[in-house]
């Protein structure tokens, strides 16, 4: 029998175990990939899942499906409890407003290959400077913008931008690195 | 390559999930589930709710425990918070060896429907100050009116203990005082003047959200200063009314919210007030007390307009303060006032034609967060804008200010 996300979380509310085991089975594996998406280490990673699986159970109540999708509220709330797991490290964002940006330039005919190993990638993603790895993956993956960021960040929005074209810099830099097959030639350009 | 080329590149180079390593397997995982929900909560809530109901109840009940007694006052509908003087008439025979006050105090103290014992002991009183009263004016000096007169024979038949707000009638059954002064020296043997005295005391989000509530009032009459004011003050006393209210809620943003509503109070005061009517004739004087205690209802239908701000506290509790404005109509009053001649009317008959008003008010209003639905309580208070006539071809005015406090649930939609 098939049992969608709603009948799990209405289980879960009862208190039925083997839903918290089957929504956990389900899902540890995207929330795992978020982690390893924003730099959490593998040391830290069982504990922060304990974590965001923990708080996820505990706000199933509050958990409301004509607002929006299982999936969309889960991701929220994991990426809440991983920015305050990094908030506690305290990450500094220094404002970089008046920094020179470097643009992955716009006119370029050089690309790289659609497709590549996504594990070599997450593996690479995962290695990003912790200033930027945040934004870069907010702005660009889980799509948020860069005045949800700010607020989020308690930053400036051009502190935001600053760090997403630092995290894109640094990541065509790596991706040439990691795959000098696959990638033709990347060219910048100075605004 | 561009930015937005970039970017969709590592967006679709990121959607496959990795596979999570067997050490973040569940068996091996310590998360803290949640514990049941406590279903005390829901047991209390329906407890606190049926306790409000039947508190409600008792109340009502209470409030109508003794019949109002009609205005026109016959032999046949005489009860228990009317005592027919003329009735102790004819047991003045007998003598009580209790002291006049403390047979008095009993009387006073005593509250509420007599039983045939205490009806007795009553009796005894009543006997024994007739007694008493009768001593004081039997006297051998010769008869005079005027020491007879009403406030000396207040005096001496301690009717002094009485509240200023009782009337006194002088109702003359002889042709003239001259006539009765001659009468009375000449009849010093006669039986000594009767008078008596009898006392008794009768009973006394952008989203709109729906809201049903019940709850207790109490109000204020604020009578102009009119004739009958000071003793209509002293006749009413507040007694605790009923509510029930729904109401349609629309969030505004920052908070703000705007709501819509009707709602029926029912208004309770209690009329208490004693009429004293003193009959002289050649032989006798007779002194009438009637009791008149009466539960006066006012039936109130209101539309509930107003404004207000929620502010929260944590996920669940929260507060909404509100001004509002409610267009009110009388559909009904039921009970005891009086006229400009502060005689006791009926308010249903006299009442008159200009029963709609307007009232403003604020309330405070607590809530709790329940999945989805409102638990909440409210206080509020209304006042009339200004003062409306109460009864027909007088010129009294009141301005009721209505103090309610709520017990409800919304559901937002």
């Amino acid at each position: 029998m098939v049992i969608n996300e709603n009948q799990l979380v209405e289980e879960c509310l009862k208190g039925t175990q083997r839903a918290f085991k089957t929504i956990y089975e389900n899902y540890k594996g995207y929330v795992y990939t978020i982690c390893i998406r924003y730099g959490v280490s593998q040391i830290e990673i069982k504990d922060s899942m304990q974590i965001i699986f923990t708080e996820v159970f505990s706000s199933l109540k509050n958990y409301d499906n004509s607002k929006s999708k299982f999936k969309t509220w889960m991701t929220r709330i994991t990426i809440n409890q991983i920015l305050m797991q990094k908030r506690k490290k305290r990450i500094a964002y220094e404002t970089l407003e008046n920094e020179k940006i470097n643009l992955i330039k716009d006119d370029s005919t050089e690309s790289i290959e659609s497709k590549i190993d996504e594990k070599k990638l997450y593996d690479l993603l995962s290695k990003m400077p912790q200033k930027y790895i945040t934004v870069f993956n907010l702005f660009i993956i889980d799509g948020y913008s860069h005045k949800e960021i700010a607020g989020l960040l308690n930053i400036k929005e051009s502190t935001s931008r600053v760090l997403l074209y630092r995290g894109r810099d640094w990541a065509v830099k790596e991706l040439k690195i990691q795959f000098k097959d696959k990638v033709s030639s990347f060219k910048e350009k100075s605004i | 390559m561009g930015n937005a080329e970039f970017d969709k590149f590592i967006r679709s180079n990121t959607q496959k999930d990795l596979e999570a390593p067997d050490s973040l397997d569940w068996e091996n995982m310590n998360i803290q589930l949640p514990k049941e929900e406590k279903k005390p909560r829901l047991f209390f809530l329906l407890f606190g709710l049926s306790f409000i109901v039947l508190s409600s109840l008792i109340l009502i009940y209470s409030n109508n425990k003794e019949e109002n007694p009609p205005l026109v006052d016959t032999e046949a509908n005489i009860t228990n918070s009317e005592i027919n003087v003329s009735e102790i008439l004819n047991q003045s025979n007998t003598s009580d060896p209790v002291s006049l006050e403390d047979k008095k105090k009993k009387v006073n103290a005593k509250q509420g429907s007599f039983t045939q014992k205490e009806t007795e002991q009553l009796n005894l009183v009543k006997q024994s100050i007739l007694l008493d009263s009768s001593d004081n004016l039997s006297t051998n000096k010769p008869f005079d009116f005027e020491e007879v007169s009403l406030g000396k024979a207040l005096q001496t038949s301690e009717l002094s203990s009485f509240k200023t707000q009782k009337r006194i009638k002088l109702i003359p059954s002889i042709p003239s005082i001259t006539n009765l002064k001659l009468q009375v020296q000449k009849q010093k043997e006669i039986s000594p003047t009767e008078r008596f005295l009898a006392q008794t005391k009768a009973e006394r989000n952008k989203k709109p959200s729906l809201s049903f509530s019940i709850g207790f009032n109490t109000f204020n009459s604020n009578y102009n200063a009119s004739n009958q004011t000071p003793e209509l003050r002293n006749a009413e006393a507040s007694a605790l009314g009923t509510n029930y209210n729904l109401g349609f809620e629309y969030a505004l943003k920052k908070d703000f919210f705007v709501y819509m509503g009707i709602s029926h109070q029912r208004l309770r005061k209690t009329f208490t007030f004693e009429e004293i009517q003193v009959e002289e004739s050649l032989l006798q004087r007779i002194t009438k007390i009637k009791y008149v205690f009466h539960n006066n209802n006012y039936d109130i239908v209101a539309m509930n307009i107003g404004v207000g701000r929620t502010f929260s506290f944590g996920k669940h509790w929260g507060s909404k303060i509100a001004l509002n404005i409610n267009p009110s109509y009388m559909v009904n009053i039921e009970g005891r006032t009086l006229d400009d001649n502060k005689s006791i009317i009926d308010l249903k008959e006299n009442m008159t034609q200009q029963r709609f008003y307007f009232s403003g008010g604020a309330e405070l209003k607590l809530f709790y967060k329940l999945k989805g639905k409102i638990i909440f309580t409210s206080f509020g208070y209304q006042q009339s804008i200004r003062a409306n006539n109460l009864i027909k071809n007088s010129p009294l005015k009141y301005r009721p200010g209505i103090l309610s406090i709520n017990l409800g649930i919304s559901r937002t939609f």
